[in-house]
């Protein structure tokens, strides 16, 4: 039998086996009943306000108008006796638009929940990933598959790839559920699809991430043997970059070369196609110290160039392993 | 429990499995250590062949070896002439193996992790519910393998190793925690596997218990080949057989059977030991019982006494014990080129 063959085979026994899991079933419920809970909000921002709302929301514009109307004034005076700048001290006119008395656009809702629906695909083909290969390594049938099967590294691309296929499809479906069930929604409620191209994009981006996440779980997992530490080492990831990412605030500090470089402003950069983070510079006058902050971009080829180098270690690291380490 | 057809193969080479040198040494935080220290292993092309030695003496790591699942440091491995681990995907399909504990998924039906490995293998479908009858789980097959007992589960390796129809299966302390019947069950499945043409190599701590079913054997301890060829021949090496004796009056007998050219022993409680006289190639029990029934002496008592595999390998560690230092015990005498096999249930 062709290599060709074989590498087909073991990957269609290994997708059966991932389909059949319970842990993968659950996890695309879940993934359902999420998308399916969410489009109660989505209703609630599509549909046009009713009467009520309307009072309601022109009451608060009303009551905002008179309050700007009787101390702006005043308050940018004092805002600017105290060295304020004319843009930090500007109090703007509240509008009716301020006051949502609007259904909201399309491209907002639909944008948001894409990207909703994208890191929670990301979380559980994480998490599938990794109980994929743990529950093997823990059930220990691992060692049993390869008595049938040794040929180890057709064995490594059989597994990695029913991950990323079933990462793919998954996302694929919920992602695109998603934009689906908000463009039906907006348009039972007479709104437009402004913007659909768009956001389908970024629907599309979120199947490599979601690709990603899978493998990555998948190879944490390989090579700490163990479901649990692959998660213990995402945990341990988000604390460890929640601390850093502050510290890293400074743009000229110790580690204000950091952001660029955090998996999570690349996951962001790669599904808007690019993205922007916040630093601030300090500067030191006669008055005091005062922080400024300063935009900066996180491009979509730099995040793709950023997971695509991260995909290749991690894929050929783990075959390394695996192909030479003593499974008992 | 039934076997298949025989296997496939019919010119065959004379070893099934073959170990030269092959070492192992385990590297951990508490330093190292030696599980397989120069293993030279034969075994022969069908029969089932027992590979003895007690907990920790190398026996799981030598049979991982020979899977594929962990490298060893040095030495070589052949299955039916092929170097193994290189050509090890070019011989899997006539070797099924069972390492340890049957491993399986626990949340999936025997049926569904058949079908599992079936579909990886790339054996027929249809073939897993005809394995599955074969071990008698025919009826239970659609039951979640963490339902079943231990003895179902090794009932279920077995299915799962039938499925390549393989020439040798490598049993890894198959009996491991069954209940007496269950060990029965085990047992007469490897000799009807043996019987069928395949070869059975099966690992054992418990060494009167393949004695029952083995016809070669290989004994090894602390990772060392200490002997190796038919269960016979080891047994012959373990010491001589005897009967015990009681008669009313054990001087007496003891003198009497002295007179007829036997050399008798006090055996424990008053009996007495009777070996084969020197030069006879067996011990002839009647002739015992005659020559004391000439003289009158009726016995209340003969038993038989054999040596078994447990005293040979107590003997023959006890031996290594004493040459300790040395860095290797002599090589053992080869294997008999054709080696009888038996059959036709236990021994």
């Amino acid at each position: 039998m062709s290599a060709a063959s074989d590498v087909g085979r073991l990957l269609v026994t290994e997708l059966r086996r991932l389909v059949s899991r319970r842990v993968t079933l659950v996890a695309g419920l879940l993934l359902l009943a999420a998308v399916g809970l969410f489009q109660l909000a989505v209703n609630e921002q599509v549909s046009p306000p009713t009467a009520s709302q309307v009072t309601e929301q022109q009451r608060y514009f009303d009551q905002a108008h008179q309050e700007w109307e009787q101390e702006h004034a005043a308050q940018e005076k004092q805002c600017l006796d105290s060295g304020g700048s004319q843009t930090d001290c500007a109090w703007p006119e509240p509008t009716p638009a301020d006051y949502a008395l609007t259904a909201s656009p399309f491209a907002d809702v639909a944008g948001t929940a894409v990207q909703l629906s994208a890191y929670v695909t990301l979380l559980a083909a994480f998490f599938v990933g990794a109980s994929f290969i743990g529950a093997e390594y823990s059930t220990g049938s691992l060692a049993n598959w390869l008595t049938f099967v040794p040929r180890r590294l057709l064995v490594y691309g059989s597994k990695v790839g029913a991950v990323l296929l079933a990462s793919a499809a998954a996302a694929a479906v919920i992602n695109f559920l998603m934009l689906g069930l908000v463009a039906l929604l907006t348009r039972v409620h007479g709104g437009d699809l402004v913007g659909l191209g768009g956001v389908a994009a970024t629907a599309g981006r979120a199947v490599p991430i979601a690709c990603l996440a899978g493998v990555a779980g998948f190879v944490f997992a390989l090579l700490t043997r163990h479901t649990v530490a692959a998660l213990g080492i995402a945990l341990g990831y988000v604390l460890v970059s929640g601390v850093l990412g502050g510290l890293a605030g400074n743009a000229e500090g110790p580690l204000g070369w950091l952001p660029p470089w955090l998996a999570e402003n690349n996951v962001d950069a790669f599904l808007k196609h690019g993205s922007t983070y916040t630093q601030y510079v300090l500067t030191t006058t006669e008055q005091g110290t005062s922080g400024t902050e300063v935009e900066k971009h996180i491009s979509f080829g730099h995040s793709a160039t950023y997971w695509a180098v991260l995909l290749v270690v991690a894929v050929v690291s783990a075959a390394l392993v695996f192909r030479r380490r003593d499974v008992t | 429990m039934t076997t298949s057809a025989a296997p496939r193969h019919a010119r065959a080479p004379e070893l099934a499995v073959s170990t030269t040198d092959l070492r192992k040494t385990y590297r951990s935080r508490r330093g190292r250590r030696v599980a397989v220290e120069g293993l030279d292993l034969r075994v022969p092309r069908g029969g089932v062949h027992g590979f003895l030695g007690p907990n920790g003496s190398g026996k799981t790591t030598t049979i991982r070896m020979l899977l594929g699942l962990i490298r060893p440091d040095s030495g070589t491995m052949t299955l039916f002439d092929q170097p193994v681990p290189e050509r090890l995907p070019a011989v899997v399909d006539r070797v099924g193996a069972i390492v340890e504990q049957p491993k399986f998924f626990p949340a999936f039906t025997a049926r569904r992790n058949l079908e599992l490995l079936a579909a990886g293998i790339g054996a027929p479908k249809e073939r897993v519910p005809q394995v599955l009858e074969e071990v008698g789980l025919g009826e239970r097959g659609r039951d979640r393998f963490r339902s079943y007992s231990l003895g179902m589960k090794q009932r279920l390796a077995i299915a799962g190793t039938l499925l390549k129809d393989p020439e040798l299966l490598i049993f890894d302390e198959p009996t491991n925690g069954l209940d007496p019947a269950g060990i029965h069950e085990i047992r007469q499945t490897m000799r009807g596997l043996a019987d069928a043409g395949r070869t059975v190599l099966v690992s054992s701590h418990i060494l009167n218990e393949v004695q029952q079913v083995a016809d070669t054997v290989t004994i090894i301890g602390r990772g060392r080949l200490l002997a190796e060829g038919d269960v016979d021949d080891i047994l012959a090496r373990g010491g001589t057989e005897a009967v015990r004796v009681r008669a009313p009056d054990p001087a007496v007998a003891a003198q009497v059977l002295v007179e007829a050219g036997f050399a008798p022993e006090p055996g424990p409680e008053g009996t007495v030991l009777v070996r084969a006289r020197p030069g006879a190639p067996r011990l002839d029990s009647s002739a015992v019982t005659r020559v004391l029934a000439q003289r009158e002496i009726y016995l209340a008592e003969l038993v038989w006494q054999r040596p078994d595999l447990e005293e040979v390998f107590l003997n023959l560690t006890a031996e290594e014990h004493l040459g300790a230092g040395a860095p290797h015990s002599a090589p053992p005498p080869p294997l008999p080129q054709s080696a009888p096999r038996r059959s036709g249930g236990e021994r």
